[in-house]
């Protein structure tokens, strides 16, 4: 469903090339949820964002359902991004100016260009499913950070994409919060059988993953080593 | 002042301007000294500024009859010309007042007004005078000036009625019944007043007017119309008030009247001159100027006459008289020095006279500043005591160089 | 520290600190641009009263035009009254031009004590003063005046008096003293009196005696002994009762034009406002995060002061320099309309002074300082935690809206309450205005939260994600987006209000026009159609043209001006038969019983005269005449919009017999039916070629009076423009700073899938809402503008009924204006944000 053919990173920031990512190299499977380990400053979220088409490659090629991301236009790759993808980020996921469920229905709006009254259904009972219930009016500012997060959450799977991009979900949490939010992700996407390349630097998610790499120096590895 | 008025040095048209200017202006030269280019106008500005318009006027350089009233009014075709009246007052009480009011034209371009309709304001004279008043009890000597154009009303000169005047300052024919006793002369009334004098005479002439040099042409230089036509009425009996503030005077006197009208009196040799008028108490006067050379000599063409009681004259050559100052008194406001006491003697007419100003200090304030007072004489004829009044005029003693060290 | 991540942050936002700088500069470069160009004018005025009064304290003037100068002859040779001068005055024109100069006949034997300047009419000892007397067109001019016409001694100038040209020759230079003197003397083209009368056909006549009287008890009696010489018809006066008189003409035209600079310094606060309410929002975290660090609220509170007082002060520095610029082009547009429509007057400089640039510094200062005050006081007061909630200052401002919205409802009561007062007082319409303005920017916030409500329930299925994000962000973002939305609907309610009083006063003009220019040619001297001639054509044009066969009547007129308590009016005497009447339309008096009582001695006056002095119908005016006082019934109150200084209209018949004036100013011709208005000016023009004078058709001069009355209003539209300059900096801060604010929320958008023309579109969406929220918002208020210029504040000032002319093209003008203005801001952050590097924005915080 993904698949990452030698592509390599680099910033240029005027004077020197900072390479970011090697000739790396990545195949994930329809229904498979991969974790990707590194350190902060790793390249996890540049990984992340080339393969949502954010940002594009400076080498290489990324494949989505076999086609060529880097061969499409900017505004081709935000309408796949926007049909077929969902985000969850560490910090600020959700529009401030919006209500939960305006956040929620975000994407189903931009899919649909409408919504009707089966997808405020649908939200509030996705908002139920993460806990949620009753608080569609609240403003993300209102929400502590793991409600905002499970919203988030919420958002990523609502319109039914094929593959979810989480970059540190839980980055901002402390352990306990993190841990439910964690295992809410999991459920909810294996439920769904969706598709998820996770990015952390936490050990802790390691469990839940079908396969985990580790990310060092732009260069990606198999991580067996602590298991 | 009347000496001058003959310099042209001092007094041709652009000085009387300058006079009058001065007035205006009192640190020159705001003008720019721009080229007098070239006009294709009717008048170029180069016509009215230079000194050669005197040829412009005629010239005192022949006897012409004198007559009256004519003569007391303006000579136009001549450059300047002046009404100079002096005279020795005496309050009911005795106080002494001497006054002098004097207005001089000043011909300017007789031709170079070719307006038709001109305004009323249009002018070919500039009028001066003076005014002064010397307070002999009061130790106070008054002086002061005017100028205006001689047109719109302002200031001017007419022969029948005669006037003469300078705004307010006049002299003017008294009643028409003053002349019809066959005399020449009429009744003249003088009005002058600046803060805080006024004058108010009546002049009536008891002599025939005097007609100076020969038949009233007075010759002053070496060329031909180096002269002014020139006469005087010498015993003027005054009648009339005079105040000073609030105080005012019935006074009687004699006054002095010289008229006088000439383009180019003077030679460039003379520099100044002292003019005795005097009126004697045994009914003669006597008038005497002495020119003043560069060198500080006398000149040849100073002159007099003295006037018996009858109004015959006989005239006075240099040579016949000498006149020696006795004490001088210097000006604290110019810091000239003037002779202010005289010893006048006329041998062959056995006349000695010791001439006193009713004070020394009679410089007038103008702008031009010369000494010019009230003098009283004592002196004798043959043995018998004689007295009198008089007017003497100095002039040229600005510049010790130009009479020279040697002083007489 | 403190001080240091304030200015870093300052530094950071360098477009939106030069914005707010920028606007508080032309908020007071507008203020100190207006008060310049006034000011010199003002001091322009003064010199070239000074220069003709020189030291006079008192001057003997006549009750018509001039005075016999057999008078000062009197005074002076007769009576001995010294310190008395004669001058004879007048305007020339440089032929073809507009240039006048001032011609100053004086006599140079009386001037010592009364015009030092003159000192310097001399030379050395060839002086020019015998040429000066004598030369029959001598004149002396300025050194500067004379370069500036390239003239030297001796050269020939040519200058038209009235219907003649002449011919001057410039016998002398005058080169000032000192600044002061070199000023005195501009324009002045100084004769003697004899030359100055017969140049300027016044012989026997002058202008008027100079005279100095000391303030002494001697004084008085001086005064009186002049006032007992002075024959019938003169009057002894204060030398500045005249000036004083012209003065005051223009002081209704001073004040608005004041008011006006004060509007743009209003709508410049709320720059100021927005940009500080601003800079406490965006760093709400951050002073959050300096309360829990313990920094103090009073040193939070300081911290926010202190940075609006460098904004302040920086943009008051280049405000001050901007007004100076901008004073110099205003003093010209400002001289020009004096000039038109009150009296000759040429600025030479702009003159500053101190009083100037200390009230640029107060307005600018202050004015920042108190905006500043309300979100310094904000952002001190909020705990640490709330601070860092941005929901919690919006629904703050939810919370208060109530309380907002009343005190906006009061101060519009208390406005309307002081508009509603009867009064003639200019100020008190202003004093008025003001609180309606703020009540009604006040009532903003309440009005988003409607509009939106309405747009979202209305029509915001219908348009799109894009556009209910738009216009729910707008209410989301009340705090800011209010002040911009009310900046930008004040400046366009200005511009409502000020073009549609503009076209109010202009349709009525014209309407006016149409009526008063009846005739089919219009004969005058030439230079300014409204203002008065000093010199009159003669009789001798009028029975020359009444002659033609192709002329079936004519109807003269002679404009000259009286002093009438204490004020400079026109009096026009007119010869005017029965059709040619009802070019005048009366408000007040029964037309027939008006000119009634004009034939018999009455009067007509016109409006502004009867509002400036409260005179009717019934009741009678005192005026000087040669006779002395006389009394004069007033038939009827006319129309008219041609004066602002109010007119009154007397029989020539009448008008004869209490002055002297002669001649005529102007005459109207009217055609025999069969003649065509070309023809008739044809046939006008030859006979009347060989004088200087202005012929014009009907059409000619319609056209001509309207493109001065245009040129009356170009101060005006310029001040209007800047007004709206200084609310599209407003609005384009605000946005840019509420888009910028955004930057990591778009990313996480585009992130989301939406496309780069969805991002614009939302951001385009919401400042064009902004736009059309304010321009809906600036309708009612421009019509209580239009409404309160043309009935209060116009007739307060200038005494005109106008009647309101309301034209849609104002109204879609307006709208077009706001919602152009904020789309045109929302550009370049909408390009900014669409185009922007996702990836970095993402990673911002």
């Amino acid at each position: 469903m993904v698949e990452l053919q030698k592509v390599s990173k680099q910033y240029d920031d005027g004077t020197t090339k900072h390479p970011v990512l090697q000739e790396l190299s990545l195949k994930v499977n329809a229904g498979e949820i991969v974790v990707i380990l590194g350190k902060s400053g790793s390249g996890k979220s540049t990984l992340l964002n080339l393969i949502s088409g954010i940002d594009t490659p400076s080498g290489g090629s990324i494949l989505l359902d076999g086609e060529a991301v880097s061969n499409q236009t900017d505004r081709e790759r935000t309408l796949f991004r926007r049909r077929h993808m969902g985000f969850v980020f560490q910090f600020f996921n959700l529009v401030p100016t919006l209500t939960v469920q305006e956040n929620l229905l975000l994407p189903r709006e931009l899919v649909q260009g409408r919504v009707a009254e089966a997808d405020e259904h649908d939200a509030k009972q996705l908002l139920k499913g993460v806990g949620l219930e009753g608080r569609h009016d609240s403003y993300p500012d209102q929400l502590s950070g793991g409600e905002q997060q499970r919203v988030a959450i919420a958002r990523a799977i609502i319109h039914d994409p094929k593959l979810i991009l989480a970059d540190e979900p839980t980055g901002n949490l402390d352990y306990e919060t993190g841990e439910t939010v964690l295992r809410l992700l999991d459920e909810m996407v294996r439920k769904k059988q969706k598709t998820m390349i996770m990015a952390t630097h936490s050990r802790e998610v390691i469990g839940m993953a079908d396969r985990v790499f580790q990310l060092y120096q732009g260069k990606l590895t198999k991580d067996n080593l602590e298991l | 002042m009347k000496y001058m008025i003959f310099m042209n040095r001092c007094i041709s048209t652009n000085s009387i301007i300058l006079i009058l200017l001065t007035g205006l202006l009192t640190h020159g030269c705001g003008l720019s000294e721009e080229e007098k280019g070239r006009s294709d106008s009717q008048y170029r500005v180069s016509d009215f500024m230079s000194g050669r318009d005197t040829a412009l006027f005629k010239r005192a350089d022949k006897p012409r009859p004198i007559q009256f009233p004519r003569d007391l009014g303006a000579h136009p075709a001549y450059k300047t010309e002046w009404w100079y009246y002096t005279g020795n007052l005496s309050a009911d009480n005795g106080r002494r007042f001497g006054y002098e009011l004097t207005i001089f034209r000043s011909g300017l371009r007789p031709d170079a007004l070719k307006i038709g309709n001109p305004s009323a304001w249009r002018t070919k004279h500039l009028y001066m005078a003076h005014l002064a008043i010397t307070d002999a009890a009061g130790e106070e000597f008054y002086s002061y000036e005017r100028y205006a154009r001689g047109a719109a009303g302002l200031a001017g000169a007419q022969s029948d009625p005669f006037k003469v005047w300078l705004e307010n300052w006049q002299v003017r024919r008294g009643s028409e019944s003053s002349l019809s006793s066959g005399k020449k002369i009429p009744d003249m009334l003088l009005q002058a007043q600046a803060e805080p004098i006024s004058l108010d005479l009546r002049l009536q002439s008891v002599k025939p007017p005097v007609l100076q040099g020969d038949r009233g042409l007075d010759q002053k230089g070496p060329e031909s119309g180096n002269a002014s036509y020139y006469f005087s009425l010498t015993r003027l009996e005054s009648k009339g008030t005079l105040s000073i503030g609030k105080k005012s005077f019935e006074v009687t006197g004699w006054s002095w009247m010289d008229r006088e009208w000439s383009t180019s009196a003077l030679g460039k040799d003379q520099v100044g001159w002292d003019w005795f008028a005097l009126q004697l108490s045994d009914n003669r006067e006597i008038m005497y100027y002495r020119l003043c050379n560069k060198d500080g000599s006398a000149s040849a063409y100073s002159n007099g006459v003295i006037i018996d009681s009858t109004g015959q004259k006989i005239s006075i050559a240099p040579d016949d008289i000498s006149i020696a100052p006795q004490a001088y008194w210097t000006s604290p406001t110019t810091g000239v020095r003037y002779p202010v006491r005289w010893q006048m003697n006329i041998p062959e007419q056995n006349i000695k006279l010791e001439i006193i100003p009713l004070l020394e200090n009679q410089e007038l304030q103008t702008r031009f500043k010369y000494w010019e007072g009230a003098v009283s004489i004592i002196g004798k004829y043959k043995n018998e005591t004689l007295d009198g009044y008089g007017y003497v005029e100095l002039t040229g003693y600005d510049d010790e160089v130009n009479r020279g060290s040697s002083k007489r | 520290m403190l001080w240091r991540s304030s200015l870093r942050y300052l530094l950071k936002h360098p477009l939106q600190v030069a914005l707010s700088v920028l606007g508080v500069a032309l908020g007071v470069a507008v203020v100190v641009g207006i008060d310049l160009s006034i000011q010199s004018a003002g001091r322009a005025f003064e010199q070239s009263t000074d220069r003709v009064a020189g030291k006079a304290t008192h001057r003997v003037v006549s009750v018509d035009e001039g005075l016999n100068d057999s008078v000062y002859t009197h005074l002076r040779a007769r009576h001995g009254i010294r310190k008395i001068a004669p001058v004879v005055e007048q305007y020339v024109y440089i032929p073809g031009t507009e240039n006048q100069l001032h011609v100053m006949g004086v006599d140079p034997f009386a001037e010592p004590p009364f015009r030092p300047y003159l000192e310097q009419l001399q030379a050395a000892e060839d002086g020019p003063l015998s040429s000066f007397l004598m030369h029959p067109s001598g004149a002396v001019l300025s050194k500067g005046t004379a370069d500036e016409l390239d003239l030297k001694i001796s050269d020939t100038l040519q200058v038209r008096v009235g219907d003649q040209i002449q011919n001057v020759e410039l016998i002398g230079i005058l080169k000032g003293r000192d600044q002061y003197n070199r000023q005195v003397l501009e324009d002045l083209l100084i004769l003697d009196v004899s030359t100055a009368q017969e140049m300027l056909g016044m012989k026997g006549k002058l202008s008027y005696i100079d005279v100095i009287i000391p303030q002494s008890e001697m004084g008085t009696v001086k005064a009186d002994r002049i006032r007992s010489l002075l024959p019938g018809g003169l009057e002894l006066q204060r030398s500045n009762t005249r000036s004083a008189a012209i003065e005051k003409m223009i002081s209704a035209f001073k004040t608005n034009l004041q008011s006006l600079s004060f509007l743009a310094l209003i709508v410049g606060m709320f720059l100021i406002y927005n940009t500080m309410t601003f800079s406490v929002l965006q760093r709400r975290a951050q002073i959050g995060r300096l309360q829990a660090l313990g920094v103090t609220r009073s040193e939070i509170f300081r911290l926010i002061l202190v940075e609006a007082g460098a904004i302040g002060l920086l943009g008051t520095v280049v405000g001050l320099v901007g007004g100076y610029v901008l004073g110099g082009g205003l003093v010209e547009l400002v001289t020009r309309t004096i000039n038109d429509i009150y009296f000759n007057l040429s600025v030479r400089e702009v003159a500053v002074n101190a009083g100037i640039i200390l009230k640029g510094v107060a307005l600018g200062l202050g004015a920042t300082l108190l905006t500043a005050l309300i979100p310094a006081r904000e952002a001190a007061r909020s705990s640490p935690r709330v601070s860092l909630s941005r929901s919690s200052v919006e629904k703050g401002l939810l919370d208060r809206l109530p309380t907002i919205s009343a005190i906006g409802f009061i101060l519009i009561g208390v406005g309307s309450a002081i508009l509603l007062y009867p009064s003639n007082q200019i100020f008190l319409g202003y004093a008025g205005l003001l609180p309606v303005i703020i009540g009604y920017a006040l009532l903003t916030p309440l009005f988003v939260v409607g509009m939106v409500w309405f747009v979202r329930r209305g029509i915001g299925s219908v348009s799109g994600l894009s556009g209910r994000m738009a216009v729910q962000n707008i209410k989301d973002q009340l705090s800011r987006s209010s002040v911009a939305i009310a900046a930008l609907a004040v400046a366009v309610a200005a511009t409502i209000g000020v073009s549609t009083s503009i076209s109010s006063f202009r349709d009525t003009v014209e309407n006016w026009l149409q009526y008063r220019l009846q005739a089919d040619v219009f004969v005058s001297v030439p230079g300014n159609v409204s203002r008065r001639q000093a010199r009159t054509m003669d009789e001798e044009v009028v029975s020359d043209i009444k002659d033609l066969g192709e002329v079936k009547a004519v109807h003269t007129l002679l404009r000259t001006s009286r002093i009438y308590e204490g004020s400079v009016v026109d009096m026009e005497a007119i010869e005017i038969t029965l059709p040619g009447r009802d070019r005048y339309r009366f408000k007040e008096g029964d037309p027939k019983q008006a000119w009634n009582i004009l034939e018999k001695g009455g009067v007509l006056i016109s409006e502004p005269m009867a509002f400036d002095h409260e005179v009717t119908v019934g009741d009678s005016i005192n005026l000087e005449t040669r006779r002395g006082k006389r009394s004069f019934p007033v038939g009827g109150v006319f129309y008219d919009y041609s004066s602002d200084i109010g007119t009154i209209l007397m029989d020539r018949g009448i008008f004869n017999n209490h002055y002297r004036e002669q001649g005529y100013t102007s005459f109207s011709i009217v055609g025999h039916s069969n003649v065509e208005a070309e023809q008739l000016t044809d046939v006008v023009e030859r006979k009347l070629a060989n004088r200087q004078l202005s012929i014009r058709s009907n059409k000619e001069l319609r056209t001509l009076s309207m493109q001065i009355f245009d040129r009356t209003f170009t101060v005006t539209r310029v001040l209007q423009m800047l007004t709206v300059l200084v609310a599209l900096i407003g609005v384009f801060s605000a946005l840019m700073a509420i888009q910028l604010e955004r930057t990591r929320e778009i990313g996480m958008l585009r992130a989301l899938g939406f496309t780069r023309r969805q991002i614009s579109g939302v951001m385009l969406g919401q400042t064009g809402a902004m736009g059309t929220i304010a321009g809906l918002l600036a309708l009612p208020l421009g019509f209580v503008l239009a409404v309160v210029l043309v009935y209060v504040i116009n007739k307060r000032s200038f005494g005109w009924t106008l009647e309101l002319a309301w034209s849609y093209e104002v109204l879609w003008q307006a709208m077009g204006i706001a919602v152009g203005a904020a789309l045109l801001s929302g550009l370049y952050p909408a390009i900014k944000m669409a185009g922007m590097n996702v990836v970095r924005a993402l990673r911002e915080e």
